[in-house]
């Protein structure tokens, strides 16, 4: 199996960070062999569309075919982002691409600004991650000086400046259009679309946004060509994808695998379970996506279309394994309490409907739940689904929802006796 | 064309319409909050959601365009349940104190909510308590109501120019604020009161006053400025308890500037004048209209026999109505009055004779948006005239590239290039720039100005607007004729920005000594001002002290009269040499018309009774003319009254020569400053511009005076410091630094108490240290 392969495949090289290792084991050959074959952007697009590559920050929406919404001709910059905030519970494979691939990241960005015609481009990194930043910075200023960056990229007919952007520690400033309204210095909230960032994004410019992992999959692409990366994966689903693995598991930690990989595997590659305990729930693809039943994971394959078809979402990779220890109550109403306050605030149903999930779900939790509980959070969460700018408020309730159709008794439990089913812990 | 059906109608839009649009135009009503056609579309409050074909989601109508073949309902199941979830949301954090809350009966949300709720909530939490903000005197703020729309923002955003209000927070705990608790200051802020969908933001004078729904509405203009906005004045009984914007697209889109909406508080100031006083033993004592009406008549009958007519000056304030101003010179006219005027704030009348026949901008105001470059001499139209301003604003949104020649550079709410030269010679930059328009080469330091004279040279039909500073400039005549070589040279338009309510009307109607109704040159007319002397005066709704750029002379044009008599509303600030006084009806309470900086004919209707025994000005005058045996003016209503100023004035044209020829102008040497004096610049601000908005408690603001900040240095002052003139009282003021004071002046501002005292601004004065008492 092509494990480690494309994004973290110098994750164990000592100083894997640095130019000089990336370019040892590869690097930059992309982006070479595009100036010496002379391969044109509309080239590079369309093996971006064979690739099948699909956005890795969450929507999995196809690359290549965000990257042709491009307009071309147009005057004025063109801005390229790479949307490194990585804010969803569960996710942390962005900070290792940073950590031990940054020039991978740099050399996909100046890839797609030359497929785009972007002349300049910002990497939006969450404000936490100090260590990161810093590669990622030091690994920009080698990129300059080895004239990879800024004018004339290689002696080319091509320039692209690119910066670091910190930011401050908002989950939404993760939803693309709330990054461009943070880096342009304003509060970071959604815009509505339309229009769309490809026509008007940052600075009401055309913008093309994508994730770590997208950008950091592109030059692998380019080198060894679309159909080898479509071929890791499966069909719509092209290549390797990194798993953050946490939860109940003995080796939590992010695993790239091909798409296409069945769940029983990947756990396995985790270290498994802790002995003695069974599957209960999975969180697929971060807390925004609806948690699945153990058994049904265990049938799914990880892949969009396989999750999907279970009734979730791949999301981020971020895979939340969930073992019989745990009271569910517990979990989704600490869920609740994270999406009541990363809300931006802008939307009624999300701004007063995320709190009024947490305080039902907080009840419940302590002790003092009502028996029209139940009705009532699945009744509110109907009413703020599909109904805001942006995808954080379906985020919010999809935890609450997914969990009580699965673990309805527990719920039950909770309101009848005050007390979880599951677990040791007495509510207060 | 994209087709669409909305509820089962059809219709063809145009590309880029939104469905909320479109329903509009079919007149299918949709709810919404955060929706204002005039501003940015946040789609944030979720109400408008409509149902349509093939969308799972619910859309927002304010913000999804049409696309071709959309199929919207309304009304359907999705779309009323998106509606219901939605207000509930709304509601479960409002504190439903509708009965306290002074919105109530005028409240989006309670309508939508009795249109379009579901009237069970299953909410039983407790609700969110939101921390009150003091932002000032004009708008009471209660925080709790506030539902994030966010209308008050983008309104400070992207109508007043200035973000003094916005969103803090996030989530459930975003609220609106303003920066650090300061207070709001934008002279647009009263708006965000009628923009807020709740009772968050409410009127502050008006609090707790009355229940909307017991309010007579009568549709009237608002007299402080000429834009000439229509207003809704609201009252109940004898008092107007607050004045409103009335949509006119034309005029004031849907805005009124805080002057224009809070200056009634005035109305009931303590010292309105209710009945006719008559000076007995030095004092002025309550009199029967009968007593004080003869006692006019006779006083001036007497200045006539002793003196001759032209011993009498008679004043009118350019806020009267068309009416009061045509009554006004024909009455004194008629006695042989030669000095008519209205014109307080000017000093300089030499250049006269070139005046144009009134004060016209010589375009609509909406045309204004669509200017590409325009020059703002000695202009200040963000407090003079707010609402023109506004326009301005948007042309300089549309790209336009607005520039300002003025003594002293002040706040504009866009960009704007200024020039102010350090060394006060403003004359010599329209000079300047009218050589280097007819190719002169620019010097080194004149960066500035050779950019303008380009940006003029290579605009076609650049526009050029006079506004109040260049009439009040010492030397407007030469001022004004230099502006006129500018606009020469640089093949440029001029309009006027007129300087007061009624300006245009006072022009038109002959409340100059120079001109009568229509125009008509009156021969052989010197023009007088306070210098000349006179035995009598006539003061209609002006306060010579507050509303003169000469104080000093005007207190002693006064001593030597013999006879003064007043008409007014106002007592507080008569001058003592007043022996008659005659109560006037105010705009608010009488009928009239006024001719806006367009040349737009308006007219009001009275909205409540005068107070006490205040009567029309018309009615007034008429009365007066009786008395003084003045025949030919006995109108029986205000409807015969117009038609005569009408007959009087003939058409009018709406576009003017902002210049006839100008005569003559002898070079006038400046007279040298003693040493260590500053010279005395300054302008009425915002809200003491006139006697009504000087009376209005919630607009005053503490009178702060400026000085460029190395003067300020030089000398040592603080941020405190008195002003001292020979034979006056001892002034204190605090100072502010601002750089575009030129060197060796000090700003003053003027109709405030400070600038009485201090005799205006004929002459010089020195400052010291306010603690030190010692002058420098
Ligand atoms: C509330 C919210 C938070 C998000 N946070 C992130 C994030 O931290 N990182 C990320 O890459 N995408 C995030 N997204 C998804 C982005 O909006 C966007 O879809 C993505 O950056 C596009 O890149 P891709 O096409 O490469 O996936 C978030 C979306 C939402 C609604
Ligand atoms: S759904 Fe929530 S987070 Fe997203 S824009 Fe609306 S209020 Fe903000
Ligand atoms: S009116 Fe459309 S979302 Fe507020």
């Amino acid at each position: 199996m092509y494990v480690n392969g494309v994004t973290l495949k110098n994750r164990g090289i000592p100083d894997s960070h640095r130019l000089s290792v990336y370019e040892s084991t590869g690097g930059y050959q992309a982006l070479r062999k595009i100036f010496s074959e002379q391969v044109t952007p509309e080239q590079v697009i369309a093996e971006m569309k064979t690739s099948a590559l699909r956005g890795r920050g969450g929507a999995g929406f196809p690359t290549g075919l965000k990257w042709s919404f491009m307009p071309k001709g147009v005057s004025g910059t063109k801005y390229l982002l790479c949307n490194a905030d990585e804010g969803e519970p569960g996710t942390c494979k962005d900070r290792d691409i940073m950590r031990y691939e940054p020039h991978r990241l740099i050399e996909g960005m100046i890839i797609g600004a030359y497929a785009m015609g972007a002349r300049a481009g910002y990497i939006f990194i969450r404000g936490e991650f100090i260590e990161p930043i810093r590669r990622v910075e030091a690994a920009l200023e080698e990129a300059y000086a080895a004239g990879f960056l800024g004018e004339r990229i290689l002696g080319q007919d091509f320039s692209f400046d690119l910066y670091v952007y910190r930011g401050a520690g908002a989950y939404i400033c993760g939803e693309e259009t709330a990054l461009m309204e943070a880096l342009e210095g304003k509060k970071g909230q959604p815009r509505f679309k339309p229009p769309f960032p490809a026509s008007y994004g940052l600075y009401g410019r055309p913008t093309t946004i994508n994730n770590v992992e997208t950008f950091a999959s592109v030059p692998d692409i380019i080198v060894h060509g679309g159909q080898w990366f479509l071929e890791l994966g499966k069909a719509n689903n092209g290549g390797t994808k990194i798993f953050s693995v946490t939860g109940h598991v003995q080796r939590p930690g992010n695993y790239e695998v091909p798409m296409g990989t069945p769940f029983p595997e990947l756990l396995e590659m985790a270290g498994g379970l802790r002995p003695g305990r069974s599957l209960k729930a999975v969180i697929p693809g971060g807390t925004s996506t609806a948690m699945l039943a153990g058994d049904t994971m265990m049938d799914c394959t990880m892949d969009y279309d396989s999750i999907a078809k279970a009734g979730s979402a791949l999301g981020a990779g971020s895979v939340i394994v969930i073992d019989d220890s745990v009271c569910i109550v517990r979990v989704v109403e600490r869920i609740a309490r994270f999406y009541m306050h990363e809300s931006c605030g802008q939307c009624t149903p999300c701004r007063e409907g995320m709190g009024w999930l947490w305080r039902v779900m907080h009840r419940i939790e302590n002790g003092q739940g009502r028996a029209q509980d139940i009705e009532l959070l699945l009744n509110v969460g109907s009413r703020i689904e599909g109904r805001t700018i942006c995808a954080l408020a379906d985020g919010g309730v999809a935890p609450v929802v997914s969990s009580i159709k699965l673990f309805r008794e527990e719920y039950e439990h909770h309101i009848r006796h005050g007390q979880c089913l599951v677990g040791q812990r007495r509510a207060a | 064309m994209p087709h669409i059906e909305i509820d089962g109608r059809e219709l063809d839009v145009a590309a880029g319409t939104t469905i909320l649009e479109a329903a509009r135009q079919l007149g299918i009503y949709i709810p919404v909050f955060c929706y204002h056609p005039k501003l940015s579309i946040a789609a944030n409050c979720r109400m408008c959601l409509v149902d349509v074909e093939k969308q799972w989601k619910p859309l927002p109508a304010c913000a999804t365009p049409c696309a071709d073949g959309m199929k919207i309902q309304t009304r359907s199941a999705k779309a009323k349940a998106a509606q219901q979830g939605v207000l509930e949301f709304l509601l479960i954090n409002h504190p439903l104190d509708c009965p306290v809350c002074d919105q109530g009966g005028e409240c989006p949300l309670q309508d939508i909510t009795m249109g379009y709720a579901n009237p069970h909530s299953f909410y039983q939490e407790e609700k969110r308590v939101v921390a009150d903000k003091d932002i000032g005197p004009l708008i009471a703020t209660e925080m709790t109501r506030c539902i994030q729309c966010t209308r008050c923002v983008r309104f400070g955003q992207e109508i007043a120019g200035v973000m003094e209000l916005g969103v803090v927070g996030r989530g459930e705990k975003e609220a609106i604020s303003t920066y650090v608790s300061k207070a709001v200051s934008s002279e647009l802020s009263g708006n965000m009161i009628d923009l807020c969908p709740v009772g968050a933001l409410t009127s502050k004078p008006f609090r707790y006053k009355a229940r909307s729904w017991e309010l007579k509405h009568t549709p009237s203009l608002c007299p402080h400025c000429s834009t000439g906005c229509n207003t809704d004045v609201q009252s109940l009984g004898k008092d107007v308890l607050r004045v409103l914007p009335r949509a006119n697209e034309s005029v004031n889109e849907e805005w009124i500037c805080d002057k224009g909406r809070f200056a009634y508080a005035g109305l009931s100031a303590e010292d309105r004048g209710l009945t006719p006083l008559l000076r007995v033993n030095g004092r002025l004592q309550a009199a029967s209209w009968g007593e004080a009406l003869q006692a006019a008549a006779g006083g001036l009958e007497s200045v006539v026999r002793k003196h001759g007519p032209e011993a009498i000056a008679a004043l009118i304030s350019p806020e009267s109505s068309n009416e009061e101003l045509f009554l006004f010179q024909a009455l004194f006219r008629a006695l042989g009055v030669t000095h008519i005027e209205h014109r307080l704030r000017q000093t300089d009348f030499r250049a006269d004779a070139a005046m144009p026949l009134y004060p016209a901008l010589n375009m609509s105001l909406e045309d204004l948006e669509r200017e590409r470059t325009i020059l703002l001499c000695h202009a200040f139209p963000r407090e003079q005239q707010p609402l023109t301003n506004h326009r301005l604003r948007k042309a300089a949104l549309a790209g336009a590239t607005i520039y300002a020649i003025d003594t002293v550079l002040r706040p504009f709410n866009f960009p704007v290039q200024g020039l102010c030269p350090e060394t006060g010679d403003d004359l010599g930059t329209y000079r300047r720039l009218e050589e280097l328009l007819q190719g002169a080469t620019a010097r080194a330091e004149e960066g500035a100005l050779a950019r303008l004279a380009t940006a003029l040279r290579e605009t076609e039909d650049p526009l050029l607007l006079i506004g109040n500073d260049a009439l009040q400039h010492p030397q407007a005549a030469e001022l004004l004729r230099a502006i006129q070589g500018v606009a020469t040279a640089a093949g440029a338009r001029l309009g006027w920005l007129a300087n007061a309510g009624n300006a245009a009307g006072a022009w038109l109607l002959g409340c100059v000594p120079h001109r009568r109704p229509g125009g008509e040159t009156v021969p052989g007319q010197r023009t007088p001002s306070w210098s000349t002397a006179h035995k009598a005066f006539v003061l209609y709704g002006v306060e010579p002290e507050y509303d003169s750029l000469a104080v000093e002379a005007a207190q002693q044009a006064l001593q030597e009269a013999e006879f003064v008599l007043a008409l007014g509303h106002f007592t507080g600030n008569l001058p003592e040499q007043v022996q008659v006084f005659l109560p006037l009806a105010s705009w608010a309470e009488s009928a009239g018309s006024f001719i806006n900086n367009e040349g737009r004919l308006q007219s009001y209707r009275a909205a409540v009774k005068p107070a006490g025994e205040a009567r029309p000005g018309w009615k007034v005058l008429r009365v007066l003319a009786d008395h003084l045996g003045v025949a030919g003016l006995a109108f029986n209503d205000l409807d015969e009254v117009q038609s005569a100023w009408q007959g009087a004035l003939g058409d009018f044209p709406l576009d003017v020569p902002a210049f006839a020829a100008f005569p003559e102008l002898a070079p006038e040497a400046a007279a040298p400053l003693p040493e260590g004096h500053l010279r005395l610049l300054g302008d009425w601000t915002i809200y003491t511009a006139d006697p009504l908005v000087r009376r209005a408690a919630p607009l005053r603001r503490p009178a702060v005076c400026r000085m460029h900040p190395q003067d300020l240095q030089a000398r040592g002052l603080g941020s405190v410091i008195e002003l001292r003139r020979a034979g006056r009282p001892v002034v204190t003021l605090p100072v502010q630094a601002d750089a575009s004071v030129p060197r060796g002046c000090l700003w003053l501002p003027l109709g405030t108490a400070e600038s009485v005292a201090l005799g205006g601004l004929q002459s010089s004065c020195t400052v010291g240290r306010a603690s030190s008492r010692q002058a420098i």
